[in-house]
Protein backbone atom coordinates (compact mmCIF):
# COMPACT_ATOMS: atom_id res chain seq x y z
CA UNK A 1 0.00 0.00 0.00
CA UNK A 2 2.53 2.52 1.05
CA UNK A 3 4.34 1.78 -2.30
CA UNK A 4 1.62 2.07 -4.29
CA UNK A 5 0.59 5.32 -3.08
CA UNK A 6 4.30 6.53 -3.08
CA UNK A 7 3.86 5.42 -7.25
CA UNK A 8 1.16 7.34 -7.56
CA UNK A 9 2.30 10.76 -5.72
CA UNK A 10 5.49 10.22 -8.28
CA UNK A 11 2.74 9.84 -10.77
CA UNK A 12 0.54 12.68 -9.93
CA UNK A 13 2.71 15.30 -7.83
CA UNK A 14 5.92 14.94 -8.38
CA UNK A 15 5.94 16.15 -12.62
CA UNK A 16 4.42 20.00 -11.16
CA UNK A 17 7.24 20.11 -9.28
CA UNK A 18 9.25 22.13 -12.54
CA UNK A 19 6.56 24.75 -12.38
CA UNK A 20 5.96 25.29 -8.61
CA UNK A 21 9.19 26.10 -8.71
CA UNK A 22 9.03 28.60 -11.39
CA UNK A 23 6.29 30.32 -9.89
CA UNK A 24 7.75 29.84 -6.41
CA UNK A 25 10.78 32.01 -7.29
CA UNK A 26 8.35 34.40 -9.54
CA UNK A 27 6.58 34.79 -5.87
CA UNK A 28 9.39 35.01 -3.90
CA UNK A 29 12.07 36.45 -5.65
CA UNK A 30 14.71 34.63 -4.65
CA UNK A 31 15.41 31.01 -5.96
CA UNK A 32 16.72 29.92 -2.32
CA UNK A 33 13.31 30.75 -0.76
CA UNK A 34 11.26 29.55 -4.20
CA UNK A 35 13.10 25.69 -3.43
CA UNK A 36 12.04 25.83 0.51
CA UNK A 37 8.84 26.77 -0.43
CA UNK A 38 8.29 24.08 -2.97
CA UNK A 39 9.67 21.41 -0.78
CA UNK A 40 7.61 22.65 2.03
CA UNK A 41 4.75 22.39 -0.19
CA UNK A 42 5.74 19.09 -1.83
CA UNK A 43 6.02 17.96 2.12
CA UNK A 44 2.62 19.22 2.83
CA UNK A 45 0.80 17.34 -0.33
CA UNK A 46 2.84 14.11 0.35
CA UNK A 47 1.20 14.43 4.18
CA UNK A 48 -2.42 15.07 3.10
CA UNK A 49 -2.15 12.58 -0.30
CA UNK A 50 -4.04 10.02 1.39
CA UNK A 51 -6.93 12.53 1.21
CA UNK A 52 -6.44 13.32 -2.65
CA UNK A 53 -9.20 12.04 -4.54
CA UNK A 54 -7.79 10.03 -7.81
CA UNK A 55 -9.07 11.91 -10.97
CA UNK A 56 -9.20 15.75 -9.51
CA UNK A 57 -7.19 18.42 -10.60
CA UNK A 58 -3.35 17.40 -8.71
CA UNK A 59 -1.78 20.50 -10.12
CA UNK A 60 -4.82 22.68 -8.55
CA UNK A 61 -4.47 20.62 -5.68
CA UNK A 62 -0.61 21.68 -5.26
CA UNK A 63 -0.61 25.10 -6.55
CA UNK A 64 -3.59 25.63 -3.72
CA UNK A 65 -0.59 24.18 -1.16
CA UNK A 66 1.38 26.51 -2.72
CA UNK A 67 -0.21 29.39 -2.32
CA UNK A 68 -1.58 28.48 1.06
CA UNK A 69 1.79 28.06 2.24
CA UNK A 70 3.27 31.19 1.26
CA UNK A 71 1.07 32.96 2.43
CA UNK A 72 1.26 31.79 5.38
CA UNK A 73 4.89 32.28 5.01
CA UNK A 74 4.06 35.79 4.34
CA UNK A 75 1.77 36.37 6.79
CA UNK A 76 4.16 34.75 9.67
CA UNK A 77 6.86 37.32 8.80
CA UNK A 78 4.70 40.54 8.61
CA UNK A 79 2.05 39.92 10.70
CA UNK A 80 -0.42 41.36 7.92
CA UNK A 81 -3.27 39.36 5.68
CA UNK A 82 -1.91 38.41 2.59
CA UNK A 83 -5.27 39.67 0.58
CA UNK A 84 -6.51 43.62 1.33
CA UNK A 85 -9.37 44.25 0.52
CA UNK A 86 -8.54 45.24 -2.98
CA UNK A 87 -11.86 43.96 -5.00
CA UNK A 88 -12.90 47.41 -4.47
CA UNK A 89 -9.99 49.29 -5.32
CA UNK A 90 -9.05 51.58 -7.87
CA UNK A 91 -12.47 51.53 -9.73
CA UNK A 92 -12.31 55.50 -10.71
CA UNK A 93 -9.32 54.24 -12.90
CA UNK A 94 -10.32 51.07 -14.31
CA UNK A 95 -13.34 52.77 -15.80
CA UNK A 96 -10.62 53.79 -18.62
CA UNK A 97 -9.13 50.59 -20.66
CA UNK A 98 -6.67 51.83 -22.67
CA UNK A 99 -5.11 50.08 -25.66
CA UNK A 100 -2.19 48.06 -25.43
CA UNK A 101 1.11 49.92 -26.72
CA UNK A 102 2.89 49.19 -29.58
CA UNK A 103 6.60 49.85 -28.01
CA UNK A 104 6.27 46.84 -25.49
CA UNK A 105 10.07 45.32 -24.45
CA UNK A 106 9.57 42.57 -22.13
CA UNK A 107 11.25 44.84 -19.41
CA UNK A 108 8.42 47.50 -19.85
CA UNK A 109 5.86 44.21 -19.07
CA UNK A 110 7.40 43.60 -16.06
CA UNK A 111 7.44 46.43 -14.71
CA UNK A 112 4.31 47.08 -15.79
CA UNK A 113 3.61 43.76 -13.76
CA UNK A 114 5.52 44.47 -10.67
CA UNK A 115 3.22 47.79 -10.57
CA UNK A 116 -0.15 46.04 -9.36
CA UNK A 117 -1.71 45.08 -6.85
CA UNK A 118 -0.32 41.38 -5.53
CA UNK A 119 -3.97 39.98 -5.63
CA UNK A 120 -4.11 40.94 -9.03
CA UNK A 121 -0.74 39.72 -9.85
CA UNK A 122 -0.81 36.48 -8.22
CA UNK A 123 -3.90 36.03 -10.48
CA UNK A 124 -1.84 37.37 -13.66
CA UNK A 125 0.94 35.04 -12.62
CA UNK A 126 -1.46 32.37 -12.44
CA UNK A 127 -3.11 32.08 -15.29
CA UNK A 128 -0.98 34.56 -18.15
CA UNK A 129 2.53 33.41 -17.50
CA UNK A 130 1.61 30.22 -16.08
CA UNK A 131 -0.74 28.73 -18.45
CA UNK A 132 -3.74 27.68 -15.00
CA UNK A 133 -7.36 27.62 -16.43
CA UNK A 134 -9.89 30.11 -14.48
CA UNK A 135 -11.48 26.79 -13.20
CA UNK A 136 -7.62 26.01 -11.45
CA UNK A 137 -6.44 29.55 -10.34
CA UNK A 138 -10.25 29.94 -8.58
CA UNK A 139 -9.03 26.64 -6.82
CA UNK A 140 -5.62 27.40 -6.43
CA UNK A 141 -6.47 30.68 -4.80
CA UNK A 142 -9.29 29.26 -3.23
CA UNK A 143 -11.85 31.69 -4.43
CA UNK A 144 -14.68 31.70 -6.50
CA UNK A 145 -14.40 31.62 -10.56
CA UNK A 146 -16.11 35.17 -10.69
CA UNK A 147 -13.04 36.32 -8.11
CA UNK A 148 -10.59 35.24 -10.49
CA UNK A 149 -12.04 36.80 -13.64
CA UNK A 150 -12.50 39.93 -11.60
CA UNK A 151 -8.97 39.85 -10.51
CA UNK A 152 -7.27 39.30 -13.98
CA UNK A 153 -9.66 41.50 -15.91
CA UNK A 154 -8.27 44.53 -13.21
CA UNK A 155 -5.14 43.00 -12.97
CA UNK A 156 -4.69 43.46 -16.88
CA UNK A 157 -6.51 46.33 -17.68
CA UNK A 158 -4.06 48.09 -14.60
CA UNK A 159 -0.90 46.79 -16.81
CA UNK A 160 -2.43 48.22 -19.59
CA UNK A 161 -2.49 51.60 -17.94
CA UNK A 162 1.13 50.86 -16.21
CA UNK A 163 2.17 50.33 -19.81
CA UNK A 164 0.50 53.26 -21.31
CA UNK A 165 1.85 55.77 -18.42
CA UNK A 166 5.45 54.26 -19.52
CA UNK A 167 4.97 55.13 -23.49
CA UNK A 168 3.61 58.89 -22.62
CA UNK A 169 7.14 59.15 -20.52
CA UNK A 170 8.93 58.61 -23.93
CA UNK A 171 6.45 61.00 -25.76
CA UNK A 172 4.01 57.90 -27.29
CA UNK A 173 0.47 58.59 -27.33
CA UNK A 174 -1.06 55.27 -27.31
CA UNK A 175 -4.66 56.19 -27.86
CA UNK A 176 -3.69 58.56 -30.66
CA UNK A 177 -1.89 55.55 -32.12
CA UNK A 178 -5.07 53.11 -31.85
CA UNK A 179 -7.42 55.60 -33.62
CA UNK A 180 -4.91 55.63 -36.69
CA UNK A 181 -5.05 51.74 -36.55
CA UNK A 182 -8.85 52.17 -36.82
CA UNK A 183 -8.54 54.45 -40.01
CA UNK B 1 -16.65 51.01 -40.22
CA UNK B 2 -16.99 48.53 -37.31
CA UNK B 3 -19.34 49.33 -34.41
CA UNK B 4 -17.72 51.13 -31.00
CA UNK B 5 -19.95 48.96 -28.44
CA UNK B 6 -18.96 45.90 -30.91
CA UNK B 7 -15.33 46.62 -30.04
CA UNK B 8 -15.61 47.50 -26.28
CA UNK B 9 -17.61 44.38 -25.82
CA UNK B 10 -14.76 42.74 -27.66
CA UNK B 11 -11.74 44.31 -25.81
CA UNK B 12 -13.42 42.37 -22.53
CA UNK B 13 -13.68 39.41 -24.16
CA UNK B 14 -10.44 39.34 -25.66
CA UNK B 15 -8.31 38.14 -23.05
CA UNK B 16 -10.48 35.11 -22.40
CA UNK B 17 -9.91 34.72 -26.40
CA UNK B 18 -6.38 34.42 -25.96
CA UNK B 19 -6.91 32.19 -22.77
CA UNK B 20 -9.57 29.64 -24.98
CA UNK B 21 -12.03 30.24 -21.90
CA UNK B 22 -14.63 31.36 -23.96
CA UNK B 23 -18.20 30.01 -24.59
CA UNK B 24 -18.38 28.31 -27.80
CA UNK B 25 -20.71 31.38 -28.61
CA UNK B 26 -18.69 34.25 -27.29
CA UNK B 27 -15.80 33.06 -29.32
CA UNK B 28 -17.59 33.07 -32.80
CA UNK B 29 -18.82 36.73 -31.71
CA UNK B 30 -15.18 37.79 -31.10
CA UNK B 31 -14.10 35.93 -34.56
CA UNK B 32 -16.86 37.26 -36.53
CA UNK B 33 -16.00 40.77 -35.19
CA UNK B 34 -12.31 40.11 -36.05
CA UNK B 35 -12.64 39.45 -39.67
CA UNK B 36 -13.77 43.27 -39.93
CA UNK B 37 -11.90 45.08 -37.61
CA UNK B 38 -8.49 45.83 -37.88
CA UNK B 39 -7.84 48.00 -34.96
CA UNK B 40 -9.21 45.09 -32.75
CA UNK B 41 -6.78 42.74 -34.87
CA UNK B 42 -4.01 44.94 -34.27
CA UNK B 43 -5.45 44.70 -30.48
CA UNK B 44 -5.26 41.37 -30.17
CA UNK B 45 -1.84 41.24 -31.69
CA UNK B 46 -0.69 43.61 -29.73
CA UNK B 47 -2.15 41.77 -26.33
CA UNK B 48 -0.33 38.65 -27.44
CA UNK B 49 2.60 39.94 -27.99
CA UNK B 50 2.72 41.43 -24.39
CA UNK B 51 1.40 38.06 -22.54
CA UNK B 52 4.93 36.74 -24.45
CA UNK B 53 7.00 39.26 -23.22
CA UNK B 54 5.81 39.35 -19.71
CA UNK B 55 6.42 35.52 -20.07
CA UNK B 56 10.14 35.94 -21.63
CA UNK B 57 10.77 38.43 -18.81
CA UNK B 58 11.04 35.92 -16.04
CA UNK B 59 13.53 33.91 -17.96
CA UNK B 60 14.00 30.43 -18.66
CA UNK B 61 12.20 27.83 -16.47
CA UNK B 62 14.64 26.61 -13.58
CA UNK B 63 16.32 23.64 -13.41
CA UNK B 64 14.49 21.61 -10.77
CA UNK B 65 16.22 17.84 -11.61
CA UNK B 66 18.11 18.71 -8.14
CA UNK B 67 15.30 19.91 -5.94
CA UNK B 68 12.93 17.22 -7.41
CA UNK B 69 16.04 14.99 -5.91
CA UNK B 70 15.70 17.10 -2.55
CA UNK B 71 12.12 17.16 -2.58
CA UNK B 72 11.87 12.90 -2.99
CA UNK B 73 14.48 12.60 -0.34
CA UNK B 74 12.52 14.77 2.58
CA UNK B 75 9.36 12.51 1.62
CA UNK B 76 11.76 9.46 2.46
CA UNK B 77 12.68 11.09 5.48
CA UNK B 78 9.07 12.18 6.70
CA UNK B 79 7.53 9.04 5.66
CA UNK B 80 6.17 6.73 8.42
CA UNK B 81 8.29 4.56 9.34
CA UNK B 82 5.62 1.79 9.91
CA UNK B 83 4.87 2.66 5.42
CA UNK B 84 8.39 2.24 4.52
CA UNK B 85 8.70 -0.95 6.70
CA UNK B 86 5.43 -2.28 4.94
CA UNK B 87 6.98 -1.80 1.59
CA UNK B 88 9.52 -3.81 1.96
CA UNK B 89 6.39 -6.72 2.87
CA UNK B 90 8.97 -9.05 4.91
CA UNK B 91 8.67 -10.87 8.50
CA UNK B 92 11.54 -9.04 9.54
CA UNK B 93 10.06 -5.27 8.73
CA UNK B 94 7.51 -6.64 10.94
CA UNK B 95 9.91 -7.83 13.60
CA UNK B 96 11.43 -4.41 13.01
CA UNK B 97 7.71 -2.61 13.70
CA UNK B 98 7.59 -4.56 16.63
CA UNK B 99 10.84 -3.51 18.40
CA UNK B 100 10.11 0.15 17.02
CA UNK B 101 7.28 0.09 19.27
CA UNK B 102 9.48 -1.32 21.85
CA UNK B 103 11.83 1.21 21.63
CA UNK B 104 8.92 4.12 21.83
CA UNK B 105 7.22 2.44 24.33
CA UNK B 106 10.35 3.17 26.65
CA UNK B 107 10.22 6.43 25.87
CA UNK B 108 8.62 8.22 29.37
CA UNK B 109 7.37 11.75 27.57
CA UNK B 110 5.81 12.09 24.52
CA UNK B 111 7.72 15.85 23.78
CA UNK B 112 6.41 16.30 20.06
CA UNK B 113 2.67 15.21 20.96
CA UNK B 114 1.48 18.40 20.71
CA UNK B 115 3.63 20.30 17.86
CA UNK B 116 2.59 17.50 15.78
CA UNK B 117 -0.76 17.47 16.29
CA UNK B 118 -0.72 21.28 15.46
CA UNK B 119 1.47 20.30 11.73
CA UNK B 120 -1.12 17.74 10.92
CA UNK B 121 -3.79 20.19 11.53
CA UNK B 122 -2.11 22.25 9.18
CA UNK B 123 -1.11 20.00 6.59
CA UNK B 124 -4.52 18.18 6.72
CA UNK B 125 -7.82 19.86 8.07
CA UNK B 126 -6.49 23.81 6.27
CA UNK B 127 -6.45 21.58 2.86
CA UNK B 128 -9.96 20.23 3.29
CA UNK B 129 -11.77 21.93 0.57
CA UNK B 130 -13.75 24.75 1.70
CA UNK B 131 -17.40 23.28 0.77
CA UNK B 132 -16.33 19.97 2.13
CA UNK B 133 -19.56 18.81 4.11
CA UNK B 134 -20.31 15.08 6.02
CA UNK B 135 -20.15 12.50 3.92
CA UNK B 136 -21.47 9.31 5.51
CA UNK B 137 -20.09 7.01 3.10
CA UNK B 138 -16.66 9.05 2.57
CA UNK B 139 -15.92 8.74 6.00
CA UNK B 140 -17.08 5.08 6.41
CA UNK B 141 -14.51 4.10 3.82
CA UNK B 142 -11.76 6.86 5.30
CA UNK B 143 -11.82 5.55 8.59
CA UNK B 144 -9.80 2.57 9.86
CA UNK B 145 -9.52 0.06 12.61
CA UNK B 146 -9.84 0.66 15.49
CA UNK B 147 -11.65 4.11 15.25
CA UNK B 148 -14.36 2.88 12.42
CA UNK B 149 -17.10 3.81 14.56
CA UNK B 150 -15.85 6.63 16.51
CA UNK B 151 -18.55 8.85 14.31
CA UNK B 152 -21.35 6.74 16.27
CA UNK B 153 -20.32 8.30 19.57
CA UNK B 154 -18.73 11.87 19.30
CA UNK B 155 -20.48 15.07 18.95
CA UNK B 156 -21.43 15.74 15.23
CA UNK B 157 -22.29 19.46 16.41
CA UNK B 158 -20.95 21.58 19.13
CA UNK B 159 -22.29 25.30 19.54
CA UNK B 160 -21.68 26.37 15.67
CA UNK B 161 -19.52 24.31 14.49
CA UNK B 162 -20.38 21.12 12.82
CA UNK B 163 -18.41 17.49 11.84
CA UNK B 164 -17.81 17.80 8.52
CA UNK B 165 -15.08 14.90 7.96
CA UNK B 166 -13.46 12.09 9.68
CA UNK B 167 -10.97 10.18 8.75
CA UNK B 168 -7.66 7.81 9.96
CA UNK B 169 -4.50 10.35 9.19
CA UNK B 170 -1.17 8.75 9.67
CA UNK B 171 0.97 11.48 10.14
CA UNK B 172 4.88 12.01 11.36
CA UNK B 173 4.98 8.24 12.54
CA UNK B 174 1.30 8.76 14.40
CA UNK B 175 -1.20 6.85 13.44
CA UNK B 176 -4.48 9.75 14.61
CA UNK B 177 -8.14 9.45 13.61
CA UNK B 178 -9.07 12.80 12.42
CA UNK B 179 -12.39 14.76 12.78
CA UNK B 180 -12.70 17.96 11.45
CA UNK B 181 -14.86 20.31 13.14
CA UNK B 182 -16.30 23.81 11.07
CA UNK B 183 -17.73 26.88 11.59
CA UNK B 184 -17.84 29.45 8.78
CA UNK B 185 -14.45 29.20 7.76
CA UNK B 186 -12.88 28.39 10.72
CA UNK B 187 -11.77 25.22 11.66
CA UNK B 188 -11.28 22.85 14.59
CA UNK B 189 -9.22 19.51 14.66
CA UNK B 190 -9.79 16.71 17.44
CA UNK B 191 -7.15 13.86 16.88
CA UNK B 192 -6.76 10.69 18.89
CA UNK B 193 -3.99 8.31 18.77
CA UNK B 194 -2.80 5.17 20.90
CA UNK B 195 -0.34 6.64 23.86
CA UNK B 196 2.76 4.50 21.81
CA UNK B 197 4.94 7.71 22.08
CA UNK B 198 4.48 7.70 25.77
CA UNK B 199 2.86 10.22 28.08
CA UNK B 200 2.04 13.61 27.22
CA UNK B 201 4.59 16.64 28.54
CA UNK B 202 3.26 17.74 31.70
CA UNK B 203 3.86 21.69 30.09
CA UNK B 204 4.02 22.18 26.47
CA UNK B 205 3.74 25.63 24.32
CA UNK B 206 0.14 26.13 23.54
CA UNK B 207 0.85 28.25 20.09
CA UNK B 208 2.79 27.00 17.28
CA UNK B 209 2.58 29.00 13.82
CA UNK B 210 -0.55 30.34 15.18
CA UNK B 211 -2.16 28.08 15.95
CA UNK B 212 -3.45 26.83 19.52
CA UNK B 213 -3.47 23.29 20.67
CA UNK B 214 -4.58 21.63 24.15
CA UNK B 215 -4.99 17.72 24.83
CA UNK B 216 -6.18 14.89 27.33
CA UNK B 217 -5.11 11.78 28.31
CA UNK B 218 -6.74 8.56 29.15
CA UNK B 219 -3.39 6.65 29.69
CA UNK B 220 -3.72 4.29 26.75
CA UNK B 221 -5.05 7.36 24.35
CA UNK B 222 -4.63 10.85 23.52
CA UNK B 223 -6.80 13.31 22.62
CA UNK B 224 -6.08 16.53 21.38
CA UNK B 225 -7.51 19.60 19.74
CA UNK B 226 -6.23 22.18 17.56
CA UNK B 227 -7.56 25.80 16.00
CA UNK B 228 -6.69 28.97 15.36
CA UNK B 229 -4.95 31.24 17.30
CA UNK B 230 -7.21 34.14 18.32
CA UNK B 231 -9.82 32.68 16.91
CA UNK B 232 -10.47 29.78 18.94
CA UNK B 233 -13.71 28.40 19.84
CA UNK B 234 -15.42 28.78 23.05
CA UNK B 235 -13.94 26.80 25.86
CA UNK B 236 -17.35 24.66 26.07
CA UNK B 237 -17.13 23.65 22.62
CA UNK B 238 -13.12 22.49 23.44
CA UNK B 239 -14.13 20.74 26.05
CA UNK B 240 -17.67 19.34 24.57
CA UNK B 241 -15.12 17.86 21.75
CA UNK B 242 -12.63 16.34 24.18
CA UNK B 243 -15.31 14.78 26.38
CA UNK B 244 -16.56 13.05 23.34
CA UNK B 245 -13.87 11.79 21.81
CA UNK B 246 -11.98 10.75 25.51
CA UNK B 247 -15.52 8.73 26.33
CA UNK B 248 -14.86 6.89 22.73
CA UNK B 249 -11.17 6.30 23.40
CA UNK B 250 -12.17 4.82 26.53
CA UNK B 251 -14.41 2.48 25.54
CA UNK B 252 -11.55 1.22 23.43
CA UNK B 253 -9.59 0.40 26.56
CA UNK B 254 -12.13 -1.72 28.19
Amino acid sequence: MARRLREEFNDQAMPHVAALLRTATRLCGSRDQAEDLVQETCLQAWRSFHRFEPGTNCRAWMYKILIFSHARLRRDQSRRPFVTDIETADESVLLFDPPTPDTLTAQSMRAAFEAIPEAFRVAVLLVDVEGLTYREAADALDVPIGTIMSRLNRGRRLMRIALVDQAADYGIDVAAADRKRQV
Amino acid sequence: MTNAIDCRRVRELMDSYLGSELTVESNHEVLRHLERCDACRAELAARERARALLIESFGPAPDARALEARVSQAIDHAQPRWWRLAGYGSVAAMLALVVGLGVWFSRPVDAAAFDDSVDNHIACALTLPPDAVYDPRRVEQSLAPPYQNIVNVVVHQSGEYELVDAHACPYNNRDYVHLVYRSGTHLVSVFAEAAVHGRLPLRHEPERKGFVSTGASTGGQHVFVVAEGGTKPPPLVVDELIRSTTAFVRNLER
